[in-house]
């Protein structure tokens, strides 16, 4: 399967920080791996219908935080060290999001439940 | 006479009906079997036919005003003229293709979609037309230095010494010639290079599947290549025919004082340009009537979500609205 992003204008959320979030993602997840390339900013902005400097600044951004690389050759990679996600959290990620949907939650109420959990104090989850 | 006036006449009679069957034609090759096709994906579809079609009509119209200039052209610029005229259609088709392409239709709507593949010319364009393009392209340039170095100092025919004089013919592709053909070609192919680099970089049908907003553009690299390969191929056999009838008529049958005289060499050069040229030719042809691969792999919308209860599948999904799934962990 070919690998989406989508970006939604209507959200509250600005269209760089969506496209670097499910960037991140798909690194976590797995589906971007190591030395991946990305599309290059103006390839992305016009797919998109947006402005090469809202995809110049998520680029930039995950560059910061270590997640790609800008090569001179290559273009934007994904860089060495972002280890996926480990694959059994991997499933019980997927587990939770298909149980929570099957619950009838919608994507935002599933955020907010994980949200809440980890506002709290890491003994009390062990207990 | 009779006949071209008559064409004069009823061109601009046919020349719209003919533009119009060839938008039908290219829309219907470019249409999905059957799978339901959302609007900005019939509107893509058609802006793609639409490009082709009237870039072919430049093709054709530059075609047209290139014969009549070299038609009333004279002397030895009338030859340069003619022999230019593939490569005057080509940069006209190219030019009108890379203006379709830069107008491609931006993405609409509240909610746009992307692959996060990055698009390269070598990925989108079909190997058959890469091939014949750079084929024709080394073949031309090879055909032009060696008749370049082969051609008599006036650069326009060709001599054979013979023991006791020498035949000259022409009209032979030397430098006065080739020297045009070769950049006529460099600009082709940087033309044919920069407009398939507009087909990779145009934006994505954002409501289309993305193996189907591939499939379209691997469509529009194939009327592209084949445009070019047509006006390359096209030049090739022009100067190879020239070539060969020259070298036939300076290396074959040459007669002084009663004694016929040849030279096999260049007779038989001769005889191998002409044939290489029918060769070319009909590969030309072959390969300009290949139809492109309709746009027919996902046609349909991007699908819908996958079950909620495939855990595999949800790895997969995007987040229909807002911040993605691992927001959560950012």
């Amino acid at each position: 399967m070919s690998l989406q992003i989508l970006v939604d204008l209507t959200s509250g959320v600005p269209p760089y920080e969506q496209i670097r979030l499910q960037i991140g993602a798909h690194v976590a997840a797995g589906r971007l791996r190591v030395d991946d390339r990305l599309p290059t900013i103006r390839a992305l902005a016009a797919d998109l219908g947006v402005a090469a400097g809202t995809v110049a600044r998520a680029y930039r951004e995950l560059e910061s935080n270590g997640v790609v690389v800008t090569r001179r050759r290559s273009g934007t990679v994904v860089a060495a060290g972002t280890a996926p996600a480990d694959d059994t959290l991997r499933r019980a990620a997927a587990t939770f999001v298909a149980t929570a949907r099957a619950s009838g939650l919608d994507d935002e109420s599933t955020l907010e439940l994980v949200r809440g959990v980890l506002l709290r104090p890491a003994p009390e989850l062990r207990g | 006479m009779a006949a071209w006036s008559f064409l004069v006449l009823i061109g601009p009679v046919l020349a719209p009906l003919a533009l119009v069957a060839l938008i039908v034609f290219l829309v219907r090759t470019g249409q999905a079997s059957g799978l339901p096709l959302t609007t900005t994906a019939v509107a893509a579809r058609r802006h793609a036919a639409l490009t082709t079609a009237l870039a072919g009509g430049a093709g054709l119209f530059a075609l047209v005003v290139g014969s009549a200039g070299a038609q009333s052209a004279s002397g030895l610029s009338a030859g340069l003229w003619t022999g230019l005229l593939p490569a005057l259609a080509g940069a006209a088709f190219l030019g009108a293709h890379a203006v379709g392409e830069a107008t491609w239709p931006r993405p609409a709507g509240q909610v746009r979609r992307a692959g996060l593949e990055r698009r390269t010319i070598r990925d989108l364009a079909p190997r058959l037309g890469r091939t014949a393009v750079a084929t024709w392209a080394v073949s031309l340039a090879v055909a032009l230095l060696t008749f370049g170095l082969a051609a008599d100092e006036t650069g326009r025919a060709v001599s054979v010494t013979f023991e006791d004089g020498s035949s000259t013919a022409g009209p032979f592709p030397g430098w006065f010639y080739g020297a045009p053909l070769l950049g006529a070609t460099a600009i082709v192919l940087l033309a044919t290079w920069g407009t398939l680099h507009l087909v990779a970089t145009r934006p994505a049908v954002s409501d289309a599947a993305p193996r189907w907003d591939a499939a379209l553009r691997r469509l529009s690299a194939h009327r592209v290549l084949r445009g070019a390969q047509t006006v390359l191929g096209l030049t090739l056999v022009g100067v190879l025919w020239f070539a060969g009838t020259a070298l036939h008529s300076a290396g074959g049958a040459y007669t002084l004082d009663g004694v016929s005289r040849t030279d096999p060499l260049a007779a038989t050069t001769g005889t191998v340009a002409l044939v290489a040229a029918a060769v070319a030719l009909l590969a030309t042809l072959a390969v300009g009537v290949v139809p492109g691969v309709p746009a027919t792999l996902g046609a349909e919308t991007p699908a819908g979500p996958p079950s909620p209860v495939d855990p595999a599948a949800t790895l997969d999904r995007p987040a229909p609205s807002g911040p993605p799934v691992t927001s959560a962990a950012s």
